[in-house]
């Protein structure tokens, strides 16, 4: 294989290791627009979805119901995390104490899929209907790194336009403005709250399953260093904006299989950390965030 | 009379506290019923029998239930009572008393290394900062004394401080571009940083890399670790209870205020984020020479996630709370070993379940408030001399502010154009406007938060438009602000201590060495006498938060009036009082100003009181002056009225109708 071989087949690898970053972190990004709150526990809820999914498949339940399966169970935990550990804690408290909490939550998830799956790595098989590839050119593109591309493009879109077009979306976006006014204006911030929540957590469950399928393995540990990664793709896209977490996602993603392919495995993690730390010095509010002025 | 935590107000409404009992009573069972029931199902129901020596666990797990009922407790002599009842039932058990239990001295010094590092992660969190790379500043104080004392040879004690050192080197390095950042966003870059950090040395060969490096020498005795914990915790005492602490806490809490109040807020936020990696570094290198053997992974997010618990479960607003929770958690994974497969998991469930129980910790301030309260300072020693500065020198100019031409924009709005006036020593000077007319604008551009576009402001014949907030308080000019920005959970004196801030000299070093007792005392006493010329004496001991509206804006003013300034600006002082509290408000303000010669610039929408109290009046529109001339003449201007009024040909401006429609405007105003 030539040297741009090498690269092009990288950098399609990244990009699809971007888009599954991309559809945990648009989870992230929403929670953090309407409820204030990094959501640190976002991995916890991929790597749940992936678990759920390899059961499903285990079973033989095919793809759907593997993917409807991550989703569900993922989309069910994340409610239980907002109404245990975020939905309790008093309006106006420490910004950073929600956070914490999440890390709580996080802990606790993980153990307990310890506890269920034990902490060895899983094989993930691969579904029939994705087994095999088309031959494009000099390319190989598997059914699976098309499936997931597309899926993603599928659920990216989904969402923006729920997000932009729909009665609902307003509801979001004004609660995310400002959640006292948009409740004076009737948008029931208790259901907004949740449902944004439980949609994030089933796109982060999604992922795992797309993840598990592509990597074919799946492990308890691998929330937190999945879910710091995406919390590089949003800071570095603009907290709040989904636009900007998309397209961090795939930078992130890219430049990790990079250091992988050009540097080595052991410095993959650190990538993502360089980019927070360069982004947050130079551009505090990311790639697509706005500055938010302090009234005096 | 009783004292409750927490909203008095919430506590005052009957079926809200029937409820509430009703929650605590189910709290109360879950804590203190359901663990013994679980273990017991556990032992006779499902045959998991390795329950080991009751004996050895059991105070350790009355010593969370105690601590979770502290957290319960309303009351709080209640909670103070258990809080000694707990402090008995450890003192017992770390004497040995407890029989079938006597390894404390294995326990003792991982605990001490702990809570090191629980102060570690809390330091900078005292000023508003949660540094997540406090792991990252571990692994880097015990690789370099590692380093020293095995590669190079070094004694101990020199190896341990460079290593402390050059962490605290590396903290200073980070805390400046850290300033740039605030609150979660800090908190992700630090957490980005301590992995950096981590990673580096899996890949660093020279350390071993993934592996680790063995063979360390076990230098580091249990005293050492006992006197290090003791030292640290007696200079924070001494260094948090005083000037420093109240800084930090006003940092904490708001920065812009802090500012405002003289505080220099930028070197607090280092000063508490180095000391920090100070502390981290230390602990990491007598750590390093305890259990010999170190590897990047224990300085991963599971120890750090442990010293997270730690501080947000005891409490962060006092070093004591983190100290608490380091006993009553750290005493937990040695002697529940038969849970230790449990162990995170109940470290992630008890962090989640105290933060919604007690969100600001259990070891709040108010428990300990006698220590760390300065009114018993303040009430003895013989009264000082009260020593105001001379306000008016003789051979002063008039003219004590003038703003030239003054012009500011936001983008493409012109918030201020071309506004010149005059300000006169000892006089009280009214700035009105309708809402949106620049006010509060000029108000910040002349206490230095906003920098000017055009113009000048000149204080006391010096240009002033160039300093920073800090610097301008030390001129001599103080301010209040609109929306209340008062430290809610600091008492009365506390707020107006923090007020005197900038007259205080004591510096870290001198507060870290307990050398400001007097300086402090006197503070306190010069505090006490200016809520006194307030009529807040009485409320002195109190949270600021629990005062009337009316009283906080009093205490505001008596905050600035700490700073002894020669300019107050107040920012609406009479908003939301009724009519008796503004002209109460009137009378006081006259005195300041001819009892303590000052000069007060003052933006107000009650007509009635600024036409009654001020000796001239300045009226802003849309950015631009229209007028700055005695009250009467002010009334009688046409562009005045028309600006209040919409326009002037019929109706003339008598000062009730005029009132009436400014109280309208004024409402709107609040946010």
């Amino acid at each position: 294989m030539s040297d741009i071989e090498f690269f092009l087949q990288q950098l399609g690898n990244g990009v699809i290791l971007g888009s599954a970053y991309a559809l945990i972190a648009i989870g992230l990004t929403l929670v953090f627009g309407v409820l204030g709150v990094i959501n640190l526990a976002q991995g916890e809820l991929f790597m749940v979805g992936a678990f759920a999914g390899l059961v499903c498949l285990e079973q033989g339940f095919g793809l759907t119901a593997a993917l409807l399966a991550g989703a569900a169970v993922a989309g069910g935990v994340g409610l239980l995390i907002e109404r245990i550990a975020l939905r309790p804690l008093p309006a106006g408290i420490d910004p950073h104490i929600p956070m914490v909490s999440t890390i709580g939550a996080a802990v606790v998830i993980q153990q307990v899929t310890t506890k269920i799956f034990s902490t060895r790595q899983h094989p993930y098989p691969t579904p029939a209907v994705l087994a095999g590839s088309v031959t494009l050119g000099p390319f190989q593109l598997d059914y699976v790194n098309l499936f997931i591309i597309g899926l993603a493009i599928v659920l990216m879109v989904g969402l923006t336009l729920l997000v932009q077009r729909t009665r609902l979306g307003i509801a979001i976006r004004a609660v995310a403005e400002n959640p006292r006014t948009a409740g004076l204006m009737g948008m029931n911030r208790g259901f907004v709250v949740p449902f944004v929540f439980g949609v994030s957590s089933a796109l982060a469950g999604l992922a795992g399953v797309l993840v598990g399928i592509y990597f074919n393995n799946i492990g308890p540990f691998v929330g937190i260093p999945i879910g710091l990664k995406v919390l590089a793709a949003v800071i570095f896209g603009g907290l709040g904006s989904i636009r900007g977490a998309v397209c961090a996602s795939l930078v992130i993603g890219v430049a990790e299989v990079m250091t992988v392919a050009y540097v080595a495995s052991s410095w993959r993690d650190a990538v993502a950390f360089g980019v927070i730390i360069v982004v947050l010095l130079l551009r505090p509010v990311g790639l697509f965030g706005s500055p938010v002025a302090q009234k005096v | 009379m009783k004292r409750h935590r927490g909203d008095p107000s919430r506590a005052a409404d009957a079926g809200f506290l029937r409820a509430e009992r009703r929650a605590r009573l189910r709290l109360a069972l879950l804590v203190w019923i359901v663990p013994y029931a679980a273990l017991f199902a556990a032992r006779y129901g499902l045959g998991y029998a390795k329950l080991g020596q009751p004996l050895s666990w059991l105070p350790v797990l009355l010593g969370l239930q105690l601590f979770a009922t502290i957290g319960m407790v309303r009351d709080l002599r209640h909670a103070r009572a258990l809080v000694g009842l707990a402090a008995l039932l450890y003192l017992a058990y770390f004497s040995g008393l407890v029989p079938g239990f006597a390894a404390v001295s294995s326990v003792l010094p991982q605990l001490c290394i702990v809570a090191l590092m629980a102060i570690a992660l809390w330091l900078p969190f005292s000023s508003g900062q949660l540094s997540l790379a406090q792991a990252g500043f571990m692994a880097l104080g015990a690789y370099a004394s590692a380093w020293l004392t095995t590669g190079s040879q070094w004694p101990f004690l020199p190896a341990l401080l460079a290593g402390a050192f050059g962490t605290a080197l590396v903290g200073f390095v980070v805390s400046y571009p850290a300033l740039r950042l605030r609150g979660v966003y800090l908190a992700v870059a630090t957490l980005g940083l301590g992995e950096v950090i981590r990673i580096f040395f899996v890949n660093f060969e020279p350390t071993g890399g993934a592996f680790g490096m063995s063979g360390i020498p076990r230098y580091t005795q249990t005293w050492h670790l006992v006197l290090t914990l003791a030292v640290v915790c007696a200079v924070l005492f001494a260094l948090m209870r005083g000037r420093i602490g109240r800084a930090a806490w006003a940092v904490r809490h708001d920065e812009i205020a802090a500012a405002a109040l003289g505080v220099e807020t930028t070197r607090i936020r280092i000063l508490t984020f180095t000391l920090g990696a100070f502390i981290a570094g230390l602990a990491g290198g007598l750590q390093a020479h305890y259990v010999r053997f170190i590897a990047p992974e224990n300085y991963g997010l599971a120890a750090l996630i442990d010293w997270l618990v730690i501080v947000m479960m005891g409490g962060y607003e006092t070093f004591v709370g983190p100290l608490a929770a380091t006993v009553v958690l750290g005493t937990l994974p040695e002697l529940m070993r038969f849970l230790s497969d449990w162990r995170l998991l109940l470290n992630g469930a008890i962090l989640v379940a105290f933060l919604v129980l007690r969100p600001n910790g259990i070891i709040g301030r108010e428990l300990l408030g006698w220590r760390f309260s300065p009114m018993r300072v303040a009430r003895d020693g013989a009264a000082p001399v009260a020593q105001p500065r001379a306000a008016v020198e003789a051979d002063a100019s008039k003219v004590l502010l003038a703003v030239e031409g003054v012009g500011k924009r936001f983008g493409g709005l012109l918030a201020l154009t071309g506004v010149c006036f005059e300000v006169e020593r000892g006089q009280i000077h009214g700035l009105i406007g309708p809402n949106g007319a620049g006010k509060t604008t000029l108000f910040n551009a002349i206490t230095g938060l906003y920098a000017i576009d055009a113009g000048s402001i000149v204080f006391d014949g010096r240009p002033i438009h160039d300093l920073r907030p800090q610097e301008l308080l030390r001129r001599g000019i103080a301010r209040t602000f609109q929306n209340i920005r008062l430290f809610g959970h600091l008492s009365v004196l506390e707020n107006v201590m923090l007020g005197g801030h900038a007259r205080m000299k004591s510096g870290p070093l001198r507060c870290a060495l307990g050398l400001d007792r007097r300086e402090e005392r006197a503070a306190a006493q010069r505090a006490l006498q200016l809520l006194g010329l307030l009529d807040l004496e009485q409320v002195a001991g109190d949270a600021a938060e629990t005062l009337s509206y009316g009283d906080q804006r009093r205490l505001e003013i008596a905050r600035v009036l700490a700073s002894d300034p020669a300019l107050l600006l107040l920012d609406e002082p009479a908003a939301g009082m009724n009519a008796a509290e503004a002209a109460e408000l009137g009378r006081l303000l006259r005195r300041i100003c001819g009892e303590l010669g000052k000069t007060i610039l003052l933006i107000e929408h009650d007509m009635e009181l600024v036409m009654s109290l001020c000796e001239r009046v300045t009226v802003l529109d849309h950015g631009q002056l229209v007028t700055s001339d005695v009250p009467a003449e002010v009334q009688r201007h046409p562009a005045v009225i028309a600006a209040y009024l919409g326009s002037a040909d019929t109706q003339t401006c008598t000062p009730g109708a005029g009132r009436h429609d400014v109280r309208v405007a004024a409402c709107e105003g609040v946010p």
